[in-house]
């Protein structure tokens, strides 16, 4: 891949000039960038902004763009916060070596359908902030069009939800088929799906019909059809829509009752 | 870009383009013992230790790693001899060319959980080397050479 200015910039406001100003490309771990080879003329390398950081701030945990998805699974803070499931959904990721390379910031700028990792912050109500404060829930960010630059400072996530992570890959450390996330926080449940292939989405029916319920791991089945009915599937080389579909239904079921079970 | 690095304690100054893969870089710096295959981080082959941290070198950019220490499998020295040893008592390789990826990462594990004053279980093992695919063999062999590695440390 050629790339012609390579810098490290030193502070976030230098990082955003050159991004908004002169069209830079900045860079986390540069593991997926490497992989498509697109030429860059200017490139900028995060690792000097001290953005690698996962901090507990009482009711929520700021992943810093720069943490890596390693860090992020062997996380404390993390799996004693949310059960576990960040070592779960990452764990599969390719292998450690890789883990210790790829970050949180380029797999959520990438909204990538395959990512395991947005299908979780999706479920938990991350919220993405960039390099000047302003915000946008993981959600819209996942949905918003593409066009425009910008710089991710971190994401935070709150805390206090039981929550479970499942999914189904042909090989351990392939793309996954197909993933899942349940997370219920009071009466509140977010159901969200991801490789679909297509970026995480939420099941908005699937969640609203598990608000309504006092036992709703009793309702898990049901709670699958609806998200397998709410979101749309596509082919690929790994499954069929209508594999996918059926796989949705079974996961989001499954991921109800183990988030149930963790209340 | 002007890239300094330090391979296995030896200082290199280059002009290089930095979207180069390291490992491309570090072969033609002469370092032939970092091997390549996918060239996209799937396969484990590439492994060095980037300030001491594992990493897929195919998947590195150049520029990344200027003004970082990288250590390839010859650059660890005993702890790679002995790895390799039991590699042979037990009969692991067959073409070889997973070697290098498999014993610097394997180092990676050892050191890492020496840190922590424990040692890797069996279960451990697996996750942390399943980034490092070998198309010959069955891994039994790999399982078998570890063993024994790590029965060292105990
Ligand atoms: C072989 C391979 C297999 C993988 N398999 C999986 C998998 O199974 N599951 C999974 O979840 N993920 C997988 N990934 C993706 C990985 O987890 C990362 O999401 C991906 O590599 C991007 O992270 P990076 O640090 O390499 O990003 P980079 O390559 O550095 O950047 C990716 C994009 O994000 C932009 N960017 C980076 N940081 C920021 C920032 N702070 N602000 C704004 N934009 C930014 C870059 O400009 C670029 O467009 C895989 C990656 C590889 C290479
Ligand atoms: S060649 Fe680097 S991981 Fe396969
Ligand atoms: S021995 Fe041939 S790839 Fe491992």
């Amino acid at each position: 891949m050629h790339i012609g200015r390579y810098e490290f910039p030193q502070s976030l406001d230098e990082a955003a000039a050159s991004i908004f100003n002169e069209g830079a490309v900045p860079l986390g771990g540069g593991a997926w960038t490497n992989a498509v080879s697109r030429p860059i003329h200017y490139a900028l390398d995060l690792s000097d902004l001290g953005l690698r950081y996962i901090e507990d701030r009482g009711r929520e945990v700021a992943i810093g763009a720069m943490a890596t998805l390693r860090d992020i699974e062997i996380s404390l803070t993390l799996d004693s916060a949310f059960c576990g499931i960040f070592s779960k959904a990452l764990g599969h990721v390719v292998g450690v070596q890789l883990r210790n390379l790829v970050t949180a910031g380029g797999s959520v700028a990438g909204r990538y359908g395959f990512s395991d990792l947005n299908t979780v912050f999706l479920a938990l109500g991350a919220t993405v902030v960039f390099h000047d404060g302003a915000t946008s829930s993981c959600a819209e960010f996942l949905e918003a069009p593409r066009n425009a630059p910008f710089l991710i400072k971190e994401i935070r996530v709150p805390k206090g939800s039981a929550a479970s992570y499942q999914s189904l890959r042909v090989a351990a450390n392939d793309f996954p088929i197909l993933n899942v996330c349940v997370a219920t926080a009071a009466t509140e449940w977010r159901v969200s799906v991801g490789a679909r292939p297509q970026a995480a989405r939420l099941s908005l029916r699937a969640a609203e019909f598990l608000g309504l319920s006092d036992k709703p791991e009793d309702r898990a089945i049901q709670a699958g059809l609806l998200a397998a009915a709410e979101l749309k599937f596509g082919d690929d080389t790994r499954g069929s829509a209508e594999y996918r579909r059926e796989l949705c239904s079974v996961l989001v079921k499954r991921a109800v009752v183990e988030a149930g079970q963790r209340i | 870009m002007k890239i300094s690095i330090s391979v296995n304690g030896r200082n290199h100054r280059l002009e290089a383009n930095p979207g180069t893969p390291l490992a491309d870089t570090l072969r033609l710096l002469g370092y032939l013992e970092v091997k390549k295959a996918c060239g996209t981080g799937n396969c484990g082959l590439c492994t060095v230790l980037l300030d001491d941290v594992p990493v897929p070198s195919c998947s590195v950019i150049t520029g990344k790693a200027s003004g970082h220490r990288v250590t390839t499998v010859r650059g660890l020295g005993k702890e790679a001899d002995d790895l390799a040893a039991c590699i042979v008592a037990e009969g692991v390789d067959q073409c070889g060319y997973c070697s290098p990826g498999f014993a610097v990462m394997a180092v990676a594990m050892k050191r890492e959980f020496r840190r922590m004053g424990s040692l890797p279980n069996e279960e451990e093992i697996k996750h942390y080397l399943a980034g490092n695919l070998c198309r010959c063999s069955g891994y039994e062999g790999h399982l078998r050479a570890l063993r024994r590695y790590l029965e060292a440390f105990k």
